[in-house]
């Protein structure tokens, strides 16, 4: 097999992006799943006296607050932590979903085509059009708060995204030769849409899924910023920066904290998406 | 000889935007059983709209005005879909035009050709694996149990073609139409592949339907010749007699194109080299 390519050692760029991105985001599904035993203090703990202490780096740095604390004198490591797998949940619940129902949607509308197609696609347009964050907002304002309702919120608007890109593809791959092909031999519909098509956009899904992933967090972030996630005695990366942005001025780094855990985050999803398709595409593997 | 394949009058139109242009304007064809049979054209003379029609593989704003193709006494312009279907899966099998883009590029080679055998030959996932492995020794591929866990894109051309002539024999079909099976190959390569499919199919009972542009290609292992133009056959004739005689003005503008080499090759020996080497493999 010829293994050429762009290379940085003997790792090709592929690779790197998915130890990369892969690296962070298992750090972030430790951290979730593992937070009461490694975050520090109780992320709900206040200890009023000692409010808005400064991180490790800074002189006046208390050594029980790792990232010093908030307004209320609470942990604001144990509460990143804590928040983290808020972010994760809806990053995976809420983008595989969106993806199951826009892949699906896609897969008939490209594959069958007429009427179903055409049903599909106009719903596709006509929910572009709306700007989704006030569409997201909206949704959650009317279904009420909760984890369940930004999930819902998130694949309501987002099937969309994945519906598009995978109906374009199966149109492009329905015109391949080896369908033909498979339609000689004598394959049935849905065996050649199940067992020929998918796998062809599995890659394609892969990166749309991780992207959808980092989107999810960032959408998440903006209802629990306005404060329409889950309820407000929960910590999420959202909600942080909310609180934080009241101090900026005194304690800059209550805000910009999260703000950074959130850019992390979605830059790992995306290399790590990215990785894994030039790695999983056997054409690519070139 | 009792005919496998019979088309009798058939007209093929594509239409477009209200306007109908006609494909095919009557084409009478009969190919014997366990005969190779040539088909050869400029493009755009209707060859492969012809060899979908005998698939059914039609693109879907083309339709067949009139006349009938009869495949084993049966009209398979009147059976339903799915009966048309399972008819030309089972007994028809094709060998396509581009190895390269032929096959699923993410499924490996073993998987394809079990498809196959499991669809039509009633095989379970482990015999349809012992015979895909007889089957790509039988097309000459070396390690086949190595080429069976490959993915497409780490075979070159030649075996992919290799690989696609398997699955086309793999269910003994009664008739194989092979659609320009060795354009998209290099010149060597093409020599192997021709050999190949003269030698499977002195092996079997299947006839082949050989579609080309290119006489001297055809005039290597085909029984009986037919020349098509523009929607039309114009002339059919045993391979000798077509090129001592060639009838059409058309037949003979090709043979005066054709390269002397091929001709030469053909007075001299017809089939004998072909024969020859493939036993020294055997």
């Amino acid at each position: 097999m010829n293994e050429s390519g762009r290379r940085f050692g003997s790792l090709s760029s592929g690779h790197i992006r998915v130890y990369l991105g892969g690296s962070v985001v298992l750090l972030m599904i430790i951290a979730a799943v593992f937070a009461p035993w490694i975050a520090p203090h109780d992320p709900l703990e206040q200890d009023l006296i000692s409010g808005l202490l400064p991180p490790f780096w800074s002189s006046d740095y208390d050594s029980a607050y790792l990232l010093g604390t908030d307004s209320l004198g609470r942990d604001l490591l144990s509460r990143l932590i804590y928040g983290a797998r808020i972010a994760l949940i809806v990053a995976i619940v809420a983008a595989t979903l969106a993806a199951v129902l826009g892949t699906v949607l896609g897969l008939l509308a490209g594959y069958f085509g007429g009427l179903f197609d055409t049903t599909i696609s106009r719903m596709v347009d006509i929910w572009m059009s709306f700007p989704p964050v006030l569409l997201s907002i909206i949704l959650v304002a009317v279904i009420g708060t909760g984890l369940h309702s930004v999930i819902i919120a998130i694949v309501v608007i987002d099937w969309t995204r994945f519906c598009r890109v995978v109906r374009a593809e199966v149109l492009v791959q329905r015109e391949q030769e080896y369908i033909t092909s498979a339609v000689t031999i004598g394959l049935g519909r849905w065996t050649i849409l199940w067992r020929e098509i998918l796998p062809n956009i599995v890659p394609l899904l892969i990166t749309l899924l991780t992207l959808e992933m980092g989107i999810a967090i960032i959408v998440e972030a903006i209802l629990s910023f306005v404060g329409l996630s889950v309820s407000s005695d929960q910590a999420t990366w959202g909600g942080l920066i909310q609180e934080g942005r009241l101090y900026v001025h005194q304690a800059w780094w209550v805000m910009t904290l999260p703000v950074l855990c959130i850019i992390a985050s979605v830059l790992a999803f995306n290399a790590l998406g990215d990785g894994l398709r030039s790695i999983l595409d056997p054409v690519m593997r070139r | 000889m009792k005919s496998i394949l019979n088309i009798e009058d058939l007209h093929l139109e594509v239409r477009q935007n209200q306007l109908a242009n006609t494909v095919l304007s009557g084409v009478d064809l009969s190919i014997d059983i366990g005969e190779i049979h040539g088909l050869v054209g400029d493009s755009g003379a209707g060859k492969s709209m012809l060899a979908k029609a005998i698939l059914g593989i039609l693109p879907a704003a083309t339709r067949i005005r009139k006349g009938a193709i009869y495949f084993d006494g049966k009209d398979i312009t009147r059976l339903d879909r799915k009966q048309r279907r399972y008819l030309a899966s089972r007994h028809i099998a094709m060998i396509p035009q581009d190895p390269m883009t032929s096959l699923n590029p993410v499924r490996r080679i073993g998987k394809q050709v079990c498809d196959v055998l499991q669809l039509h030959m009633g095989m379970d996932r482990g015999e349809a694996q012992q015979e895909t492995q007889s089957l790509l020794d039988q097309v000459q591929i070396r390690e086949p149990e190595t080429v069976m866990r490959k993915y497409p894109f780490e075979l070159s051309g030649g075996m992919r073609q290799r690989v696609l002539i398997a699955i086309a024999f793999s269910c003994k079909p009664e008739l194989i139409i092979a659609d320009e099976p060795t354009t998209a190959l290099d010149v060597t390569v093409q020599r192997q592949i021709l050999q190949l499919i003269k030698y499977l199919q002195m092996n079997s009972a299947t006839a082949l339907l050989f579609i080309s542009h290119d006489l001297g290609v055809v005039a290597k292992i085909c029984d009986r010749i037919s020349i098509m133009q523009s929607g039309r056959v114009v002339e059919c004739q045993t391979a000798e007699s077509l090129f001592d005689q060639p009838q059409h003005a058309y037949t003979q503008s090709l043979l005066e194109t054709t390269s002397k080499y091929y001709r030469f090759d053909r007075s001299t020996n017809p089939h004998s080299e072909t024969v020859a080497e493939h036993q020294d493999h055997a």
